[in-house]
């Protein structure tokens, strides 16, 4: 199979994949709710007229993100065992590799959207005097998702074949995810009061994850869905 | 049973080194004695990850179950000697600085690293399917020692941004130290061989077991 | 407390963990075996 092959198949589950979302919508509307569902949660909590959310907010905007994706992962394998669908697109004559880059695109794609509508609703919520720059907060919304649906696809992937999956995927996702957490709450930090050289140490750090946890569940995937 | 008696003659010779012979250190004094046994485990914890993602590479290739098993058990070991490493630790940190937990980059490291593995551990017995199973949980050893100089890089920039509160204080060797050091890592290697020949030899028997049933259905 | 109390207690820690780890092990090999040999017993029987 070349290149050419390999990536026209890979879109085709990514097509695939967005298809099934645009008819049903039922993954996007519940990620979305889910992760303002956290931000209200987070207001009740910490009293935002009294304490001020300014210096958590890169944080609670991760955490809701991450919570709420990690909900959208695990459908991500989950639909796919419905009706033999999984058993269907390993039989299909299509490289692992590309199952997993597919399904690695199409969940970026949606937790991107997502962000890209949540990140104006925390700030007008939570009264956050944007003062930063855009292009340094695109990039660490950017990198930071990448790392996560990146280490998030491959373990849904995995947990998929186990009986209480909704569980054990945060539980082996979230101590993997360290770095990323790490990376992407200081990068956000640094963005939203534009300190570019901060912000550059997260995106060192953040870059290096993304590059070793795409190639690495790309190279396995391969032996992971056995027939 | 030869490596049993090693493991004593060893053990005991550590444990001689570790009180009577190595100096009092000045500013610490007796808890650091601990250090020797404390270090020792982590170095274990260390090794077993490292038998775990080898193991996990070659049953990767090789499909042999033995190798999977070895991954299993090394891991098992593993969580097992973090465990120790991190309650010695909260145990010293209590008597040096005062406090049990500090989010110090290495404790924060290895607190991670033990619920990665504690994952490994249980996806290893929830996974369905034999072959399955084994093929998940190698790719979770694998990934899982990839991460680890990733967190301890990014634990470690993660606190400088903060003010360090405690500070491990740069700790002088004295030559007798060393082997007491030297003595105690020892005698922890052979006990985790020791502790692996003996594990995979009770899943041996596990599999027999299972053998046996599978005889008696038919 | 003094410092030899937690000495003490962290040398308590390390060796008490290690000791039950290997009882935990022997007493799991011993329900095996003893298994295993009824088991082969009944394997004989049906033979």
């Amino acid at each position: 199979m070349n290149g050419v092959d390999f990536l026209r198949r890979t879109m085709a589950i990514v097509w695939k994949d967005l298809l099934v979302e645009m008819r049903a919508k039922e993954m996007l509307l519940s990620v979305l709710v889910f992760a303002f569902m956290v931000l209200v949660v987070f207001s009740f909590a910490f009293n935002p007229v009294e304490h001020d959310l300014t210096d958590i907010f890169a944080g609670i905007m991760w955490v809701a993100f991450l919570f709420a994706g990690t909900l959208g992962l695990n459908r991500s394998f989950q639909s796919e065992r419905q009706n033999g669908a999984l058993q269907g697109l390993i039989l299909a004559p299509v490289d692992r590799a590309a199952i997993f880059l597919g399904k690695f695109i199409s969940n970026t794609i949606f937790m991107l959207a997502v962000e890209l509508v949540l990140t104006p609703v925390f700030v007008i919520l939570l009264n956050y005097r944007f003062g930063g720059s855009t292009p340094l907060l695109v990039a660490a919304l950017v990198l930071g998702t990448v790392g996560f649906t990146a280490v998030g696809t491959f373990l849904a992937a995995l947990a998929s074949n186990t009986r209480a999956s909704e569980v054990l995927l945060p539980v082996l996702l979230f101590p993997l995810l360290a770095p990323v957490i790490i990376g992407a709450v200081r990068a956000t930090e640094a963005a939203l009061a534009g300190k570019a050289a901060q912000a550059a140490e997260g995106f060192k750090l953040l870059g290096a994850f993304d590059v070793i946890f795409l190639a690495l569940p790309f190279v396995l995937f391969e032996y992971m869905l056995e027939s | 049973m030869r490596l049993g008696w090693l493991l004593a003659v060893v053990g005991v010779a550590a444990l001689y080194l570790a009180f009577l012979v190595a100096p009092e250190e000045a500013t610490m004094g007796p808890p650091q004695r601990i250090f020797y046994f404390h270090v020792a485990s982590a170095w274990n914890a260390y090794l077993s990850f490292l038998v775990v993602f080898v193991a996990s590479i070659m049953f990767l290739r090789s499909s042999a179950r033995r190798w999977d098993r070895l991954a299993f058990c090394s891991a098992e070991l593993g969580v097992f000697f973090t465990s120790m490493a991190l309650v010695s630790g909260m145990i010293w940190g209590r008597s040096v600085w005062g406090v049990w937990w500090t989010w110090d980059p290495r404790l924060t490291a290895t607190l991670v690293l033990w619920m990665i593995y504690i994952g490994y551990l249980f996806i290893h017995t929830t996974a369905e399917g034999d072959e399955r199973r084994a093929r998940i949980a190698a790719g979770l050893g694998i990934i899982g020692f990839f991460d680890v100089p990733i967190i301890h890089m990014s634990v470690r920039w993660w606190r400088s941004l903060h003010p360090e509160v405690v500070r491990i204080g740069k700790m002088d060797m004295e030559p007798l130290m060393g082997l007491a050091m030297a003595a105690a890592m020892l005698t922890f290697t052979a006990f985790y061989v020791y502790m692996l020949k003996w594990r995979l030899r009770l899943e041996e028997l596990r599999g027999r077991v299972a053998q046996l049933k599978e005889e008696l259905r038919v | 407390m003094t410092p030899e109390t937690w000495m003490f207690l962290g040398y308590a820690a390390i060796w008490t963990g290690l000791i039950a780890f290997v009882m935990n092990m022997r007493r799991r090999q011993e329900s095996l075996e003893r298994q295993i040999e009824d088991l082969e017993k009944a394997v004989a029987a049906r033979k």
